[in-house]
């Protein structure tokens, strides 16, 4: 979890990713952000994320990110 | 070009291209792909350096793109009269549209993003409507210019209008709106033989009332003061995000 907020926060400076629970539904990112993400996760935890998974319930917060990666290891 | 006829394929196809500094503009969502798909509206170009999506529209084509690696040559022209919107905010310099450039893209327009915050309780529902939508889209294409307004296909109209997210003063106004986890208004159109009568102002009021409990977006021409002027009379601001819109479409086409 401690890798992915470094990473969300190099992603995104100056949010609060620790503890902030609705990214996309304040717009603090957006879906352009979502594929810097993604291919950052996908090249650090060796996870393969499909168009699929880009939902907001899976970006709306550090955890569910996690939780999202977790499934798809 | 390939027409898209396998949404598995194409997603893998797309995930093969988040790569760390890939540059891309508006990720479609699986629901869009699918629709593009069963319309038979949606081309493919894959190379080593990235992958090019285009939209089919009557009188252009709109292009999302994922570029991994500028310096590999896309092999493949694409067709004239592609449309590009490039994203743009301080967070994310974009070398994206340099590239199109050398492609022979030229900027025609420059978008800036407004936002509203959350209002609190709807004070109004949204109604379907069984207004005509010829006259609309009549008034609709009188006022955008087709490449760059993202206007509805007659069949996604007649879906917003039976869903209540197209808000009408007869056939001479309309506020057409996305209605999700975020509100956005795609298009606000008044004919100018009503102009001045506030009719703009009051169809944005009546879309606020509508989706007062979520945040709500809007993109508008930077230099379009009236319109300016009207979203932030209610309550928007610009929130950093700008777009530059791109076109290889040569001037004479119209």
């Amino acid at each position: 979890m401690e890798k992915l907020i470094q990473i969300l926060t190099e992603c995104c400076p100056g949010i609060d990713f620790a503890n902030e629970t609705a990214l996309i539904d304040d717009g603090l990112i957006e879906s352009l952000d979502i594929v810097t993400i993604v291919s950052e996760l996908m090249d650090a935890f060796g996870v393969d994320i499909t168009v699929d998974d880009l939902t907001p319930e899976n970006f709306n917060s550090a955890e569910s990110m996690w939780d999202m990666i977790q499934r798809l290891k | 070009m390939q027409t898209v006829r396998d949404y598995a394929a194409l997603s893998a196809q797309i995930s093969r291209q988040f790569r760390p500094g890939v540059l891309a503009n508006r990720t479609l969502g699986a629901e869009e792909l699918r629709q593009e798909i069963a319309r038979g509206t949606l081309l493919a170009h894959a190379w080593e350096g990235g992958l090019f999506l285009l939209r089919r529209r009557p009188t252009h084509f709109i292009l999302h793109y994922y570029l991994t690696d500028l310096s590999a040559q896309p092999g493949q022209a694409l067709p004239p009269d592609t449309v590009v919107e490039l994203p743009l905010h301080p967070r994310r310099p974009d070398k994206a549209a340099d590239y199109f450039a050398s492609l022979g893209f030229s900027g025609i327009l420059r978008r800036v993003r407004l936002a509203r915050p959350v209002l609190g309780v709807p004070e109004e529902e949204a109604h379907g409507t069984d207004v005509s939508p010829e006259p609309l889209l009549q008034l609709l294409h009188a006022q955008f210019d087709a490449r760059t307004g993202c206007l509805p296909l007659p069949d996604e109209l007649v879906d917003d209008l039976s869903a209540g997210r197209v808000l009408t003063h007869g056939t001479d106004a309309l506020l057409r709106f996305s209605f999700d986890r975020t509100a956005e208004i795609r298009q606000l159109a008044v004919s100018p033989a009503l102009r001045g009568q506030g009719l703009a102002r009051s169809l944005v009021a009546r879309f606020n009332r509508i989706t007062a409990d979520r945040r709500a977006l809007v993109w508008t021409g930077a230099e379009n003061q009236a319109a300016l002027h009207v979203y932030q009379a209610e309550g928007f601001a610009p929130d950093g995000w700008q777009s530059l819109v791109m076109t290889n479409q040569q001037e004479n086409h119209g």
